[in-house]
C-alpha cells in the first residue's frame, strides 16, 4: 500500500493525520472570516453555563479518560486521540484565544469532533469526576455547524432532514408507495398480511430508519412477518415524520432536531399508540 | 420534553420490543442459530437505555453458541459509526483504522456472526470487518428472529 | 513555644492573621463557588430536574472507594497513588499532633491524632506521590499533551506544604523556625488557592459525579 500523505497540525505538533479530502471541510472554510468565527464562538460558548464551567474548572488533566476511547486504544496510544486531548485541541484553545482563531483551526476542530468522536459517553463513564466530555464535543460541533464546516455527507443528511424530515430525501408519496409495495410482496406469502398505515388506536407504531425504505427494504419485509406472526396491532405513520434517525441531533442543529422529535411525538399522539418502536 | 411532560406512550428499540414479544409468548422460538455468535452492544441502547439484559435474553434464546465480547454491556466499545459518523463513507478507512480494538474483540470471541442490533453499529461493524478482513458477517435481530421463530403454517397462503 | 522565636512578628503574622485570612478565603471562597455553580445550574433549566439523589450517592460511593469502579481497577497503579495522595492530603493535616497542639493553644480543644512516626510515613508517601504525578505529567504522553503550566502550579501548591512540613519536623536544610514559617505560608497558600484554581475539584468532584450519576440512572445504566 502506498504511503499516504500526512499532515502535521500547525497548532499541535502531536496531531498528525492522513489527508482525507472532504468538500464539506475543505471548501466551506473558504468563506469564513475571523470576525464571523469569533462571533460564532462567542455566541455558542459565551454564556458559560454550569455544565461548561463544571467541566472546564474541574478537569485536572489526569488523562485517565484516554484508555476509555477506542480511538486512542486503536491508534497505539496516540495522545491526540484521547478524549481530554480532543477538548484541549478544540474548546480550551478557542477559549484561551478568546475566539480569535482562523479557518484552518476550525477545519481541524471539525475533523476532530465530527470524524474522531462518536459521542459514545464511554469517557464520561471512565472519568473519575464523571465529566460530560461529550457535551463539550457537542458544543464544538455546534460551533462548526453554525459556521457550516461539517463533513459533506453529514451536512447532506442534515439538509435532507431539514427538507424532507428523513435522511434519504424520500418524499411522502415514495414512502407510502414503498409500504404498499411491501404489503403486496409479503402478502403474497401470508394470508391477511397488512402494513397498516395511519391506523388510529393501534398498539404499536413502528418507525424505520430512513435508509430502510430506500436501501434496506428487507427490514420492512421481516418486520411485517414478525408483526404478523405475533399478531400485533401495529401501524406506521402515513404523515411525516416516520424516520427514527436524527442526524441534526448529532450536528447540534437544534431547530431541525426538534422538528423531528416533535413530529414523531405528534404522530404518536395523533394515532393514540401505546408503544413507539424504533429501529435505532 | 419538547412540550410533553410525560409521554402517554412507551418508546423502545426493536430489540426491547422483541424481548417483550418473546417474554409474553407472542413469538415462539422453534429453531436456534448454530453458528458461534457475538453481540455488539450499541451505546445508545445499552449505555443510554440499559437494555443489556434484554438483549442477552434475546440472543441466548435464539442462538446456541454465544460468546461475549470483552469488555461488554455498558463497558463496550462503540462501533465507530455512532454519533453521526455512520454516513461518512468517504472516511470509512479512517473510521475502521480507528477501531482496531473492535476487530480484536471480535477476533477473540471466535464468532462467525456479529449481531448488530442497531443500524449505526451495522455500518460500523461492516467497515471494521472489511478493513481488518475478519471473515465474519453481521446480522440484525430481525433477521435472526425471522429465521428462528415459529410462523404458524395456517398464516401462509395456500394452507 | 514562643521562646525560641527570634522574629516573633513574622511568626505571629503567619500564625495569627494569615491563618484567619486563609481559612476565611478557603471557606468563604468555597461557599461562593458552590453557590455560584448551583445558581448557574438552576438557571440552566435542564440540570436540576434531572438530579437523582440515590443514583448520585451510588455513583459517588463507587468512585470514592478504591477499586470500586472499573477504571480504578484497570489503572491500579495510578489508583493506589491517587488514593494514598488524596487521603494523606486531606486527613493528615487534620489529625497531625502539632496541628492539634496549635489548635489546643488557641481554642483549648483537641481531637484524635496520629502518631508522629505514622504521620512521617504518610508525609513521605504524599511527597512520593507528588513526584510520581510530576513524572507522569512529564513522561506519560497522554498526560503530557494536555498538561499546562497551571497543572504544574497546582501540583506544586499541594507539594510544598508537605515537603516543608517534613523538613521542619526533621530540622533539615533550614533552621526549624524558618522552615515552620515557610510551611505555614505554603499551607495558607494552598488553602486560599483551593476555591480559585482547579484544586476546586475538591468540591466540584461531588457536583459533577452527582450529575453524571443521575444521567446514567436516567439511562438505566451505571457509570462505574
Amino acid at each position: 500500500m502506498a504511503v499516504k500523505e500526512k499532515i502535521v497540525s500547525r497548532d499541535f505538533k502531536e496531531y498528525v493525520r492522513e489527508v482525507n479530502p472532504d468538500v464539506g471541510l475543505d471548501e466551506s472554510i473558504k468563506g469564513l472570516t475571523p470576525e464571523k468565527i469569533e462571533k460564532t464562538i462567542k455566541a455558542v460558548l459565551g454564556a458559560r453555563t454550569a455544565r461548561i464551567r463544571a467541566v472546564l474548572e474541574t478537569c485536572i488533566h489526569c488523562g485517565l479518560c484516554s484508555k476509555a476511547c477506542q480511538w486512542y486504544l486503536s491508534n497505539d496510544g496516540d495522545p491526540s486521540y484521547a478524549p481530554v486531548a480532543k477538548m484541549r485541541m478544540t474548546i480550551w484553545e478557542m477559549l484561551k484565544r478568546d475566539g480569535k482563531v482562523d479557518a484552518e483551526f476550525i477545519k481541524q476542530c471539525a475533523r476532530i469532533v465530527f470524524t474522531e468522536c462518536n459521542i459514545c459517553h464511554r469517557c464520561s463513564m471512565y472519568c473519575p469526576y464523571g465529566l460530560d466530555v461529550t457535551f463539550i464535543i457537542g458544543l464544538v460541533r455546534r460551533v462548526c455547524f453554525v459556521l457550516g464546516v461539517v463533513p459533506q455527507r453529514q451536512m447532506d443528511q442534515d439538509h435532507a432532514h431539514a427538507t424532507t424530515l428523513n435522511q434519504v430525501w424520500l418524499g411522502q408519496n415514495d414512502w407510502l408507495d414503498t409500504m404498499q409495495w411491501q404489503e403486496e410482496e409479503v402478502g403474497a406469502e401470508y394470508k391477511d398480511l397488512r402494513i397498516p398505515i395511519d391506523k388510529e388506536g393501534a398498539e404499536v407504531m413502528w418507525l424505520p430508519l430512513g435508509a430502510e425504505p430506500k436501501t434496506g427494504i428487507y427490514h420492512i419485509e421481516r418486520t411485517a412477518k414478525i408483526m404478523h406472526a405475533a399478531g400485533i396491532d401495529w401501524t406506521v405513520p402515513g404523515k411525516d415524520v416516520w424516520d427514527s434517525s436524527n442526524m441534526p441531533m448529532f450536528l447540534r442543529d437544534f431547530a431541525t432536531m426538534q422538528r423531528i422529535v416533535r413530529g414523531l411525538f405528534d404522530n404518536a399522539i395523533r394515532l393514540r399508540i401505546k408503544k413507539m418502536v424504533l429501529t435505532e | 420534553m419538547l412540550g410533553y411532560k410525560e409521554l402517554p406512550f412507551e418508546i423502545m428499540q426493536t430489540g426491547e420490543f422483541y424481548y417483550d414479544l418473546m417474554k409474553s409468548g407472542r413469538i415462539k422460538i422453534v429453531r436456534k442459530i448454530k453458528d458461534p455468535v457475538t453481540l455488539q452492544d450499541p451505546c445508545n441502547i445499552i449505555r443510554r437505555a440499559g437494555a443489556s439484559e434484554k438483549f442477552r435474553y434475546f440472543v441466548n434464546a435464539t442462538c446456541e453458541n454465544f460468546t461475549e465480547m470483552t469488555p461488554n454491556k455498558e463497558h463496550n466499545f462503540c462501533c465507530n459509526a455512532g454519533g453521526g459518523l455512520a454516513g461518512l463513507s468517504n472516511w470509512a478507512a479512517h473510521k475502521a483504522r480507528g477501531n482496531r480494538v473492535k476487530a480484536q474483540q471480535i477476533k477473540e470471541t471466535g464468532a462467525k456472526v456479529v449481531i448488530t442490533p442497531c443500524h449505526n453499529c451495522s455500518t460500523g461493524i461492516k467497515d471494521v470487518i472489511k478493513y481488518w478482513d475478519l471473515g465474519v458477517k453481521n446480522v440484525f435481530f430481525d433477521e435472526i428472529l425471522v429465521q428462528t421463530m415459529d410462523i404458524p403454517e395456517t398464516l401462509k397462503v395456500g394452507k | 513555644m514562643f521562646d525560641f522565636i527570634r522574629d516573633p512578628s513574622l511568626y505571629n503574622l503567619v500564625r495569627g492573621p494569615l491563618v484567619w485570612i486563609a481559612f476565611f478565603v478557603f471557606i468563604g471562597g468555597s461557599i461562593f463557588k458552590i453557590r455560584a455553580m448551583y445558581i448557574m445550574a438552576r438557571n440552566e433549566k435542564a440540570v436540576l430536574p434531572f438530579i437523582n439523589g440515590k443514583a448520585a450517592l451510588r455513583s459517588l460511593l463507587h468512585w470514592v472507594i478504591p477499586f470500586a469502579s472499573r477504571n480504578w481497577r484497570l489503572r491500579w497503579p495510578i489508583t493506589t497513588l491517587t488514593f494514598v495522595f488524596h487521603i494523606g492530603l486531606v486527613f493528615l493535616p487534620l489529625f497531625l499532633l502539632s496541628h492539634n497542639i496549635l489548635i489546643h493553644e488557641s481554642w483549648g480543644i483537641t481531637w484524635w491524632t496520629v502518631s508522629e512516626g505514622f504521620a512521617d510515613a504518610v508525609t513521605l508517601l504524599v511527597i512520593f506521590s507528588c513526584v510520581a504525578f510530576f513524572l507522569r505529567r512529564v513522561f506519560a504522553s497522554e498526560v503530557k499533551f494536555v498538561s499546562s503550566s497551571s497543572d504544574f502550579l497546582i501540583l506544586a501548591i499541594s507539594f510544598f506544604p508537605f515537603l516543608t512540613g517534613f523538613l521542619a519536623f526533621h530540622e533539615l536544610l533550614l533552621p526549624y523556625k524558618w522552615m515552620v514559617i515557610l510551611h505555614m505560608i505554603f499551607g495558607e497558600i494552598m488553602l486560599m488557592a483551593i476555591p480559585f484554581t482547579r484544586l476546586g475539584h475538591m468540591f466540584y468532584f461531588f457536583m459533577t459525579r452527582t450529575w453524571m450519576g443521575s444521567q446514567f440512572a436516567l439511562w438505566n445504566s451505571k457509570d462505574w
